[in-house]
């Protein structure tokens, strides 16, 4: 004669009840009537539509790269000229000409002119495609 | 439905011809409606899921590589789209405790037992965390196959047996009084009668 553990037999009841429940004929669903032709209908009106315009990342990867380049030479510059002494690397300190304000300036103008290079930019791109 | 019909459907519609789509709904309508009801349980709702599922194997057929089988691409496919669709919309469930068992097992009224034993599974099976949830649904909606569900959710088996096991657990826990009351041998009415 067989025994069964107790919670072997707890799982078998659970995964009894679980089987009924979830795949009960009741909980079979009949497609209605008119499902196929909806479908159909919303694939032939995105067969016709064009395929959306690919991002143009042969245009954009030499522009990123440069500013990617920019920004790590910035942090590096940055990082060196805070953890150097002057007498071991006196070229690496940020040069004392410029006051905390005037480098705010730069830093707003150096925004201003990579947002007008970019809508420049991307007005060039959308005009030749039209 | 054999996978020939799939491979020939798919092969007309790279091809150009967006009509031999519709083998494919034809053929599958059934089992994505179903599947998106075992996540949602709203039928409207399962069918607008079932129809961007197939929107989604229309554009990304190309994808589809054939030494695996369609129906573990489309199935993969359509998971992945039910999933994501329910953390956006979640379906609406009561929590657990508003689902009251019935407190004598011997109910007279045997319909009423049974509803109330599906509403609690229901319950147990909604209130689960949607990782747990998941699994399970798919686990039994594809006749308790491992590899299967895993291929549809793009998982490992073992990760999910893992979750089967902790779902399982969970569940044992919620439906307690009715595991028991199911594993007990059955008391017939005579013999009820003859305890009393």
């Amino acid at each position: 004669m067989s025994h069964t553990p107790p919670h072997q037999k707890a799982d078998d009841v659970l995964d009894n009840l679980l089987q009924d429940h979830l795949n009960a004929p009741a909980e079979q669903l009949t497609p209605s009537s008119g499902f196929v032709l909806s479908v159909m209908d919303a694939i032939q009106k995105q067969a016709i539509e064009p395929a959306p315009i690919a991002f143009p990342w042969k245009r954009v990867l030499p522009g990123a790269n440069a500013i990617l380049c920019a920004l790590v030479a910035f942090v590096v510059y940055a990082y060196a000229g805070r953890h150097s002494t002057p007498a071991v690397r006196p070229d690496f300190v940020l040069p004392s000409a410029f006051t905390s304000g005037e480098i705010t300036l730069c830093w707003i103008a150096l925004a201003v002119c990579l947002s007008i290079v970019t809508v420049i930019a991307s007005f060039r791109l959308a005009g030749r495609r039209h | 439905m054999s996978p020939a019909d799939d491979q020939n459907d798919a092969a007309r519609v790279l091809a150009g011809d967006t009509s031999a789509f519709e083998g494919i709904v034809r053929r599958w309508q059934s089992p994505l409606i179903n599947l998106a009801y075992r996540f949602c349980r709203d039928r409207s709702r399962s069918e607008e899921m079932a129809q961007e599922a197939f929107l989604r194997a229309f554009r990304n057929l190309a994808s589809w590589r054939q030494e695996a089988a369609f129906s573990t691409w489309l199935f993969a496919l359509a998971t992945n789209l039910y999933c994501s669709e329910l953390r956006r919309v979640p379906p609406i469930t009561l929590p657990f405790d508003e689902v009251h068992e019935p407190h004598d097992p011997r109910s007279i009224d045997g319909d009423l037992e049974q509803r109330n034993q599906e509403a609690a599974i229901h319950k147990a099976v909604q209130t689960l965390p949607p990782k747990y949830r998941d699994v399970l649904v798919l686990y039994y909606f594809h006749q308790m196959d491992v590899p299967t569900t895993a291929s549809s959710l793009s998982l490992p088996a073992g990760t999910v047996k893992a979750r089967l096991f902790r779902a399982r657990d969970l569940l044992r826990g919620k439906l307690q009084p009715l595991v028991n009351r199911h594993a007990a041998p059955r008391v017939t009415d005579r013999q009820a009668r003859e305890s009393l």
